[in-house]
């Protein structure tokens, strides 16, 4: 049950250059919280329901973390819609550890906070509308946990 | 099961229920027992001394889990093993007993309690849609069984890890796994701790088990991952002082639907199989067959000199209990599934398996924990449905005792507890609880395993009537 979601988050990890910053273009502030300072986050970015099914990364960001708190930016975005997942590399082996059963055993997560069951979001869950000039999505890793 | 629907209706007729929680007007025939315990559970209060006189020398806690919330409104959980882990504390000293229960402070209640609702998956609850679930953790309930290791309580699920708690407290630490790479993985409600104190346990997914080996203070030595080819439901097994037993039923997880219980079927046409494995190479295994039946739990077991394996194991013809009445309980009456029957399972070392039954029912079978892994005579159940009895089966002579509580009395899991100084099996107590519905309150009492159709030695009673638990274990002062 574990599979789709595993898939979904070690594949396309190699980031797709960012779109050519246009006069209309958005750019996304990935705000993240309640993390352990240690190994580094791994955000990918989608802009349609059918690259997210996929696993086709609009942009891919790997940010360090140091504290409880970090941030990722992302420019030159085509306004529309957006779905973010992301995992914490805790142990910063660069992959989405999971128990011998497959479950994952490292923090998952994804826009809007949505959390699935038993496996990742839907796109309609993590799904929001990015607008010309600044947006952000405030995402807690490991949430309500 | 007719006599407490009795009880039940008189009390009604007599306006008794007026004073009673609304969510009583469930007519569940198993009534109080599966309430709402209160939200913040019960401060240790002092328990009525009803019967007898507490014995020099018992001195210690039994602690117990079982579900103990249920429903918010019209919001229910769905199968009694989906209510959340309750764990009561039963402290005896100086002759004296209190009481005191808290609940299992996990995530998922947590949530539930936040939004007055019952949101998660579970063994027989569909939850709601879209309900947060990344981990099995994120649903564990707590709610089977404790054990004590390392100075922890720790509390039991089926599909997840131990939830950590504080013995004296009963405050909730939380879930820390035994290795990162092990993080959410199926730790049963029945480990089985070596009179050395080693601790073997086994969780299963799919057709998977792992094995879990930790030392006498909880921290882990070994865990290794099998294939035992069946997806059998697994809630207990057995280990002797060379072996690990894993019995297969033929109730089978063969549909991936939700809730959980509704993907299991019983194949009746098909064995119940047991594999053994060599507790130092699990690639050395035996496999026997015995005819169709279902079990929840074994009792423990042991090895003759030649090789013969016997453990006992409480067996019914089919899952009715689990699918049907374990699910209705909560609602209404769901008619009445015939206790289990206490039998000994025998595997001779030519490869034949034979059940010999004891001729008496009930369930909760446990033995003297001092013993565990090595041949002895006694095991006790808990006949809480028919008869309201407790019985002791001694597999050498073939004879048997009971304590016959009488009507209106759910009779749970009792413990033997080693009387000071002592050695011999009938040398020591046994400790448990009942339900008392007369009374409305939850008893506690002290049999001597010698003799227990003299009744209790002593009886406590508490001034309420806290919901059923499943297991516990005994701490010593």
């Amino acid at each position: 049950m574990y599979r789709s979601i595993i898939a979904a988050l070690v594949l396309a990890t190699v980031a797709v250059p960012t779109a050519r910053a246009q006069d209309a273009s958005g750019a996304l502030t990935v705000q993240l919280s309640g993390l352990e300072p240690q190994g580094a986050v791994m955000i990918q970015i989608f802009a349609s329901e059918t690259a997210y099914a996929a696993g086709q990364a609009a942009s891919a960001q790997r940010v360090v973390v140091d504290g409880a708190t970090e941030e990722a930016r992302f420019e030159g975005l085509a306004p529309g819609q957006y779905a973010v997942r992301l995992f914490h590399d805790v142990n910063g082996d660069g992959r989405f550890n999971t128990n011998p059963f497959g479950i994952p055993t490292e923090p998952f997560a994804f826009s809007n906070n949505a959390r699935g069951t038993f496996g990742p979001a839907s796109w309609s869950q993590a799904a929001f509308a990015l607008n010309a000039g600044e947006n952000t999505q405030a995402i807690a890793v490991g949430g309500g946990q | 099961m007719i006599a407490r629907r009795e009880l039940l209706a008189g009390a009604a007729a007599a306006g008794a229920l007026a004073a009673a929680p609304a969510a009583f007007a469930s007519e569940s025939p198993w009534g109080l027992g599966v309430e709402n315990a209160p939200v913040d559970g019960y401060a240790p209060a002092a328990m009525r001394r009803v019967h007898g006189r507490a014995p020099r020398g018992l001195e210690g806690s039994l602690y117990r889990n079982g579900p103990g919330w249920f429903r918010y409104g019209a919001s229910s959980t769905g199968h009694w093993f989906d209510g959340d882990g309750f764990i009561q504390r039963f402290a005896i000293a100086d002759g004296q007993a209190r009481h005191s229960g808290k609940f299992a402070d996990t995530l998922k209640r947590r949530i539930e309690q936040q939004r007055q609702e019952i949101v998660f998956p579970g063994f027989g609850t569909r939850g709601v849609r879209g309900a947060p679930v990344q981990s099995p953790d994120d649903i564990n309930a707590a709610n089977t069984s404790v054990m004590m290791a390392g100075g922890e309580l720790w509390a039991l699920w089926e599909g997840g890890s131990p939830t950590r708690m504080n013995p004296e407290t009963l405050e909730t630490i939380g879930i820390r796994p035994f290795r990162e790479d092990l993080a959410a993985m199926p730790f049963t409600a029945h480990p089985k701790v070596e009179p050395n104190g080693r601790i073997w346990n086994i969780g299963a997914y799919g057709q998977r088990v792992i094995i879990w080996r930790l030392a006498a203070n909880g921290v882990l030595e070994d865990a290794q991952v099998i294939d035992v080819g069946s997806r059998s439901y697994l809630h207990d097994w057995a280990v002797t002082e060379r072996h690990l037993i894993i019995p297969l039923q033929p109730w089978v997880h063969d549909r991936m639907t939700a809730p959980m219980v509704d993907g299991y079927t019983w194949h009746g046409d098909q064995p119940f199989r047991i594999v053994v494995l060599d507790k130092n190479d699990y690639s050395n295994r035996r496999t026997y067959e015995l005819p169709a039946m279902f079990y929840f739990h074994t009792g423990d077991a042991w090895e003759d000199s030649d090789g013969t394996i016997r453990f006992d194991l409480c067996a019914s013809p089919n899952a009715h209990f689990v699918t049907e009445q374990a699910r209705t309980m909560l609602q209404q009456d769901g008619g009445e599934t015939p206790s289990a029957e206490l039998a000994l399972a025998v595997l001779h070392p030519d490869g034949r398996a034979e059940l010999q039954r004891s001729g008496i029912h009930g369930e909760f079978p446990q033995t003297d924990r001092r013993r565990q892994g090595l041949a002895r005579d006694l095991v006790v159940i808990a006949n809480d449905r028919e008869v309201s009895t407790l019985g002791l089966m001694n597999w050498r002579t073939g004879a048997s005792d009971s304590y016959r509580f009488g009507a209106g009395q759910m009779v749970q899991e009792h413990l033997f507890v080693p009387k000071p100084g002592a050695s011999g099996e009938r040398e020591s107590w046994l400790v448990g609880v009942t339900l008392n519905e007369r009374e409305r309150a939850t008893e506690v009492h002290v049999f001597d395993a010698a003799s227990i159709s003299d009744g209790s030695v002593v009886t406590w009673r508490s001034r309420y009537a806290a919901p059923l638990g499943f297991h516990g274990t005994w701490r010593g002062a």
